[in-house]
């Protein structure tokens, strides 16, 4: 009987230390995370339950310092094909968890991604993550409280509807601002990179700055975590900035810049969006194989009845799809030489289409799943309502649905006034 | 040409256990199909009024080993004289019992006399004068039939406890007693038992026992076990348990049944609250007869077992309790 | 404190069984395959050895070129180097060939402990670990839960679980003890170690270059031949036993326990 590791991937991208890596995962998540799951979910508001299994994965296996360079300390992880393999992983046990343990890292690959490193701020951050026992938690700060995806409709808006204001003070940022939806917020974070602009209300990418923001800095608060539909294993909430000052040297990398490597952040976001689809699709097909095993209907096994078995088969194909799309983008991010930077308008539209269809198909095979196994498929106790739960944020952060179809469609066919 | 059978027995508190039993039966019947006798091989210390209980078994010669060294059981000792004591011999099969020692004797006794050994098997044939033996593997989720390469003497095999059946002992029958004669250099012997410790728990263990009561998800709670305890209790088994029991912290590790807990061949299994998750089944699923109770109805172990209750264990286990004890008096 | 451990390539526990078409061996197809969970045990114990006397852990399997994944797996533990010994004509070895295989491939290394899973969960048989002393004319401790070894590291204490008891043994250097779960909490591989893991020693062997003879292995020279791999027996169909009652039930169970299946 296959597995999900059976699931075709391209197994000449993927290096021994990547297959290590999963199986510590995958140890991690068998006898940590999913022992656990319904205590998990439970633990929507303090996180007591989750803080010591994620602190398992951060530190002990030590994911938080898989971004930052050896050089501090670091895993040195610069290649998406590995973010891909490492998110299935987390994610099979809890999208929620996959969420907020990649967004520990993300904000930093602006300064940490070996073509645009930044010495100074890489020298400054990196030990807090990597010369610890404790966790320090990265936290992308980008929503804004009333421009929703407008912030990263980069192409389009060029930043004039950030309402975050960095104003150069001397030597020192002051930040105004009000974010929300935040991965690792609600008094969890550490650090934000926070997304900002120079000039208000002007459509100008010079003016889109990325600015790393300590959380213990005075006039910062960061609000209650939002009780959420589901990802309760991710901690979502508002932090304020008021009159918050930083030092210059903060921002990434600067004007015109910032907004490049902004787009080059999407796009690996987009494409590791994918591995955390494909970490729940693995999932679900476990579940729907012990399912469709066990359960007997009509003296036949459900795997044997023939509408089961079409459904079946067409969420293995999807599954099957996302799989080669996902680790093709991500390998096209990790050979910026034969496809081109990873921040160009033309990658961007590329790995919107792997979010778009790799969330897209995760509602998808989510409904069938839980369609299959009837009322069954709403009750906890049988594990796919968390999965469908936990599904469907994917396809609306970042952008959501039509964010992703609007950058695709503006480079295909070069739409520029939409 | 080598010949006849060999048994070796196990003795624990100046008893043979319960295996020896079951392996000499075996060899009685194995030596009856290849029309040889059957030699039962008894080590030990103090062991006159012993020995000779084998004959009522079936043996016609039983050999004994009577030495200080050879008590309480080591390796290199037991090794060393089986060793020398079938080499002289040179039977055609050798049989042990796959209990804890039975394993660490028979490996490395197969290893020593240069042969291969077929362990742990659920049954014995002759065929064409040689031995065959099948065998779980895959913690029984397959079986393999064995047998020997060509020339190569004895055939040895160790039976898994509780699988063979006990020959009704002959009172009237009586087997030659010989004493063995083998070299024992003291320096061989680089193992020293230095303390026996207790186990916590009065029952048999395990994968000894021969009635298992096991408790899963089901019991909910760790208390609700004084439940099967008690039926326990009244039908002297050993109370086992699922993964998800001992994962929730509500057994301990040593009473988990399954492929990465124990594996048990009891010769009966009640499970109580057990779904019969796959690797629960590879634990228990050559026991002679499994009872599951469980509330639904699409539980897989209700396709491994032979009587089942869908019903709600609290309401049954306890008038269960009450109906065993009739048949117990 | 030198310690080799021996690691197996194994199916998941929970791969669905079934028997390829030469009627004895298992389908392949779609199983998935990890190291032996027994062994990692025995990788747990080495490391703590190490951390506790200094010394180095060698990894050691046998099998296919895809055992690299195992023996990766345990340098990305903790362990200082690891061998694989590969070759075509080994492929359905004996225990007993593979015994001389992994003693063969160790002969240059001082070790003190030499640690192997108390079974592999595909076979079954608990073999390895008696070949292996045998052939090193050591001792044998199976099934441990407990290893201490002593300070001046020339003897070792274990804890061996047999049926209600436990015995407690001690025994000279070196030895080969088989490990079972209860041992110890296999540690996990760090990002940090899977990295390291890179930069040591792997080396690979084959029958030749270890000096052996491939005529001694393979499916010819086995001492036990698989005649035929079989499924489990059907059971009878089941017989649900019916009751008005709860009470009723548990009355007719235990009647036909009693008198149908003389259980009880």
């Amino acid at each position: 009987m296959p597995t999900y590791e059976d699931i075709p991937r391209p197994i000449e991208w993927i290096t021994d230390e990547d297959l290590q890596v999963a199986k510590a995962i995958r140890k991690w998540v068998d006898e940590e995370v999913w022992p656990n799951r319904h205590k998990i979910d439970d633990d929507w508001e303090h996180h007591e339950i989750v803080k010591p299994i994620m602190k398992t994965l951060l530190v002990d296996i030590g994911y938080q310092r898989g971004v930052w360079p050896e050089d501090v300390g670091g895993l040195g992880v610069d290649s998406c094909v590995s973010f891909v393999v490492g998110a299935e992983e987390i994610a099979r046990g809890d999208s929620g968890m996959c969420t907020a343990a990649n967004c520990v890292g993300w904000p930093f690959l602006h300064i940490c991604l070996p073509h645009h490193r930044n010495e100074t701020l890489i020298k400054k951050f990196g030990p807090l993550f990597c010369d610890t026992d404790e966790m320090f938690i990265g936290c992308p700060a980008i929503t804004d409280v009333s421009s929703g995806s407008d912030v990263e409709n980069v192409d389009a808006t060029h930043g004039k509807y950030i309402t975050t204001t960095a104003k150069l003070d001397g030597d020192w940022w002051e930040i105004n601002g009000h974010k929300i939806w935040c991965t690792n917020s609600g008094g969890f974070a550490d650090l934000f990179g926070v997304y900002a602009t120079t000039k208000p209300g002007e459509e100008d990418d010079e003016a889109v700055a990325v600015i790393y923001v300590p959380a213990d800095t005075p006039g910062v608060t960061q609000g209650k975590p939002y009780k959420k539909a589901g990802m309760n294993a991710d901690l979502n909430g508002d932090i304020w900035f008021e009159k918050v000052r930083v030092p210059a040297e903060n921002r990434a990398q600067g004007p015109g810049l910032d907004a490049e490597y902004a787009r080059e952040m999407i796009s690996w976001g987009n494409v590791i969006t994918g591995g955390y689809a494909l970490g729940s699709m693995n999932r679900v097909y476990e579940i729907l194989l012990d399912w469709c095993e066990h359960r007997v209907v009509a003296g036949k096994q459900l795997k044997n009845h023939s509408i089961i078995a079409g459904t079946l088969g067409e969420i293995m194909t999807m599954i099957e799809a996302v799989k080669s799309d996902t680790y093709c983008k991500a390998r096209m991010l990790d050979r910026p030489d034969l496809y081109g930077p990873g921040h160009s308008k033309g990658m961007l539209a590329k790995t919107r289409t792997t979010k778009l269809f790799s969330t897209d198909a995760l509602t998808d095979i989510c409904n069938w799943a839980v369609d299959l196994m009837g009322s069954y498929g709403y009750a906890l106790e049988y594990d796919i309502e968390k999965v469908w739960r936990d599904s469907k944020i994917m396809s609306l952060w970042m952008g959501g649905r039509s964010l992703c179809r609007l950058d695709t469609t503006r480079y295909y066919f070069n739409s520029t006034e939409i | 040409m080598p010949q006849g059978v060999w048994a070796v027995t196990e003795i624990r508190d100046g008893e043979f256990r319960r295996i020896s039993y079951e392996v000499v039966s075996e060899a009685r019947r194995l030596a009856d199909a290849l029309g040889q006798e059957l030699t039962v091989a008894v080590l030990g210390s103090g062991l006159e009024e012993l020995a000779p209980l084998m004959g009522q078994y079936g043996a016609d010669r039983v050999v004994v080993a009577d030495d200080p060294r050879l008590e309480p059981y080591t390796t290199e000792a037991h090794v060393a004289v089986l060793t020398q004591l079938i080499q002289q011999a040179d039977p055609a099969i050798v049989l042990l019992g796959a209990s804890m020692q039975g394993k660490d004797l028979s490996a490395r006794l197969a290893a020593s006399l240069g042969v291969g050994l077929a362990p742990d098997c659920t049954s014995l044939a002759i065929e064409e004068g040689n031995l065959t033996a099948v065998r779980p593997i895959y913690a029984a989720k397959a079986y393999i039939k064995v047998s020997f390469a060509a020339d190569q003497w004895p055939q040895m095999a160790s039976t898994r406890p509780n699988q063979m059946a006990i020959a009704d002992p002959d009172s009237g029958r009586q087997a030659e007693i010989v004493q063995a004669s083998f070299d024992l250099d003291d320096g061989q012997i680089k193992t020293k038992l230095v303390e026996v410790l207790k186990d916590e728990s009065d029952r048999p263990d395990l994968t000894e026992a021969e009635i298992i009561v096991s408790g899963g998800r089901g019991m909910q709670d760790p208390e609700n076990f004084a439940v099967i305890e008690k039926l326990a209790d009244l039908i002297d088994a050993t109370v086992g348990a699922s993964r998800a029991a001992v994962d929730a912290g509500w057994r301990p590790e040593s009473d988990q049944v399954g492929q990465t807990g124990k594996v048990v061949s009891p010769n009966l299994y009640v499970a109580c609250g057990i779904s019969g998750a796959i690797q629960h089944l590879a634990g228990m699923g050559t026991s002679k007869i499994i009872v599951a109770i469980n509330t639904d109805a699409e539980a897989p172990i209700f396709k491994a077992a032979n009587y089942g209750i869908l019903g709600d264990l609290f309401e049954v286990v306890p008038p269960l309790c009450e109906e065993v004890k009739k048949y117990r008096e | 404190m030198n310690s080799v451990v021996f690691v197996k390539y194994v199916p998941d526990t929970e791969t669905w069984i079934k028997v390829a078409r030469d009627g004895k061996s298992m389908d392949p197809e779609g199983v998935k395959w990890v190291m032996n969970p027994y062994d990692e045990f025995g990788v747990e114990e080495a490391l703590r050895l190490k951390e506790q006397f200094g010394g180095e852990v060698l990894v050691v399997s046998f099998g296919p070129p895809k055992i690299k994944e195992i023996v990766l797996q345990g340098m990305a533990m903790g362990a200082d180097r690891g061998l694989m010994i590969i070759d075509d004509a080994a492929q359905q070895s004996d225990p007993w060939a593979v015994a001389r295989a992994l003693v063969a491939g160790i002969r240059d290394f001082d070790f003190d402990l030499i640690f192997c899973g108390q079974r592999g969960v595909d076979q079954d048989q608990g073999l390895l670990g008696p070949a292996v002393a045998q052939l090193l004319d050591i001792p044998q401790l199976l099934m441990v839960q407990k290893v201490e070894v002593a300070e001046d590291q020339k003897s070792l204490r274990v804890h061996r679980p047999v049926e209600g008891r436990v015995l407690v043994l001690e025994s000279s250097l070196p030895a080969v003890v088989t490990t079972t779960k209860g041992l110890n909490e296999p540690r996990y591989a760090t990002l940090q170690n899977i990295l390291k893991a890179k930069k040591k020693p792997l080396d690979t062997a084959s029958l030749s270059d270890l000096d052996l003879d491939a005529a001694e292995f393979g499916e010819e020279a086995r001492k036990i031949k698989v005649e035929e791999m079989s499924l489990p027996p059907e059971r009878p169909p089941i017989t649900m036993v019916q009751g008005e009652t709860p009470q009723e039930a548990a009355a007719e169970l235990a009647r036909l326990l009693h008198e149908e299946a003389r259980a009880i």
